[in-house]
């Protein structure tokens, strides 16, 4: 029987517990199947065996960025409901766990979250109080989580079979590139701001200016050498202060 | 040193280990609102102890840092969540000053964070065991339930338990390191030191956040952007 909308939204809500029990045998694989059953509960009613099947089969090791994976929920879903072949099922969900993993790390956490981040960073650097600067962080970072999580699950649902080329077909993959020149003028602000309120910092003096920038190229070029030689730099701090306390 | 000499009361320290919690059951477990978030953690750390704005620069500086390591697939990245509302409390704890406190609380978060990855693991173990085989759990589909929800609280558990055991040494070490460091002279240099390394610290963690290998330019451009702003301003 086709789910009712309490249960769509009982296992969207549950989408957002999805990394409850992230294990290192089926990752979020029981994760699936907890936000599944309400859904798979309804599916298969009066069919207890085919609902116990339906779960064993979506306990099964599974993987995704945890704001997309309600697409996989819906997709999943939508195919039990279609009485799709359960060997298919199978093949169907090892092939979405790469996409949505690629996908939603590129998004959201090389894009989407470090923008928001830097631009709140920015903001406080700019004299923005603490508490303005979180909780505009916190609505405007929620409103693009919120509506992937919303949108992901019923893409899921509609398309069923066909959410690859839905997700294909969506302009997340543009958007993710679009983040990176974005992020990268921001980065480069933020270590200024940040760095203005570092105490002691009068002003920018021309000398740390110019070892700051020399510094943060010869990272971004060489990030594993000299990122760790701007670690030992910042560790090695207190030493060099204590050594000239005068 | 007393504990009174950082300010942290009993009930401070219990309304601390719950907004641990919180944050960091919102790090992996629960909805990802990003309350997590370096930022948002140490300042809620910060204003727990009464210096939201010396939470919010301590959690600044380790989202920073954090930069560097993404949390792909299955990378391994410091647990900053509690480690910054720590930080951030402690700093606050310490005055919400001094270039010193502020050096020792980013070396402790980052400590703290590497703990708390290592405390994550052995719930991630504990979890693993819990998963057992599927025809078990799908027998009773509770098993499930249980499991997702008693996986959620012991994450809870543990980041309150971090919280509570880590926030005042730190806020103690931050309020000596004050102590001793005030007396000292020297502190443009070091402050410029802290600077520079930061800068190299983005730098190395910029191309995670979509930064193409030959768009360094954008870096450039956003710094004297905000040398002009501030400048200007």
């Amino acid at each position: 029987m086709k789910p009712p909308r309490s249960a769509g939204l009982s296992a969207w809500l549950r989408c957002c517990a999805i990394q409850g029990a992230w294990n290192y045998r089926t990752l979020v694989g029981s994760g699936i199947a907890y936000a599944m059953m309400p859904l798979l509960s309804r599916i298969y009613a009066g069919d207890p065996v085919g609902y116990r099947e339906a779960l064993q089969r979506h306990l099964e090791n599974f993987n995704g960025h945890p704001y997309l994976c309600g697409m996989a929920v819906g997709a999943l879903a939508r195919l039990e409901y279609d009485q799709v072949d359960p060997v298919r099922i199978r093949r169907f969900r090892v092939a979405l766990r790469g996409p949505l993993g690629t996908i939603g790390d590129r998004l959201v956490w090389a894009g989407w979250r470090p923008f928001c981040v830097l631009v709140t960073i920015c903001a406080f650097g700019l004299g923005m109080s603490a508490w303005r600067a979180v909780v505009a962080f916190l609505l405007v970072y929620n409103v693009g989580h919120l509506w992937l999580r919303v949108w992901s699950f019923r893409t899921g649902w509609r398309a069923g079979l066909d959410v690859g080329s839905r997700l294909t077909a969506t302009s997340l993959s543009r958007w993710a590139e679009a983040f990176g020149p974005v992020n990268m003028i921001l980065a480069g602000a933020a270590v200024v701001l940040i760095g203005r309120q570092v105490p002691g910092v009068d002003s920018f003096a021309a000398l740390v200016t110019l070892l700051a920038v020399g510094m943060g190229l010869l990272a971004y070029r060489w990030p594993s050498r000299f990122g760790r030689v701007a670690v030992g730099v910042l560790l090695a701090t207190p030493v060099v202060w204590y050594l000239i306390k005068g | 040193m007393y504990l009174a000499d950082v300010g942290l009361a009993p009930m401070d320290l219990m309304f601390l280990a719950l907004a641990g919690a919180l944050v960091g059951v919102d790090s992996v477990t629960w909805l990802q609102s990003m309350i997590s978030r370096p930022i948002i953690a140490g300042t809620i750390g910060g204003a727990l102890v009464g210096g939201p704005a010396a939470g919010f620069l301590v959690g600044a500086f380790l989202e920073l840092l954090s930069f560097r390591h993404p949390p792909y697939g299955a990378a391994r990245y410091p647990d900053v969540a509690t480690a910054s509302l720590i930080a951030g409390a402690g700093y606050a704890a310490a005055g919400g000053r001094g270039l010193g406190s502020l050096l020792l609380v980013l070396v402790a978060g980052w400590a703290i964070g590497w703990i708390g990855t290592r405390s994550v693991q052995i719930l991630r173990a504990f979890n693993t065991r819990l998963a057992m085989d599927s025809v078990y759990l799908a027998r009773k589909p509770v098993r499930i339930e249980v499991r997702q929800r008693l996986g959620i609280a012991l994450d809870g558990f543990r980041a309150a338990l971090l919280t509570a055991s880590f926030t005042i040494p730190v806020a103690l070490l931050a309020t000596y390191a004050n102590r001793v460091t005030g007396r000292w002279e020297g502190g443009s240099v070091a402050a410029g030191l802290v600077v520079v390394g930061l800068a190299g610290i983005v730098g190395a963690g910029s191309r995670t956040i979509g930064g193409a290998f030959k768009s360094w330019p954008l870096l450039l451009v956003g710094a004297a952007a905000a040398l002009l702003v501030v400048t200007l301003l």
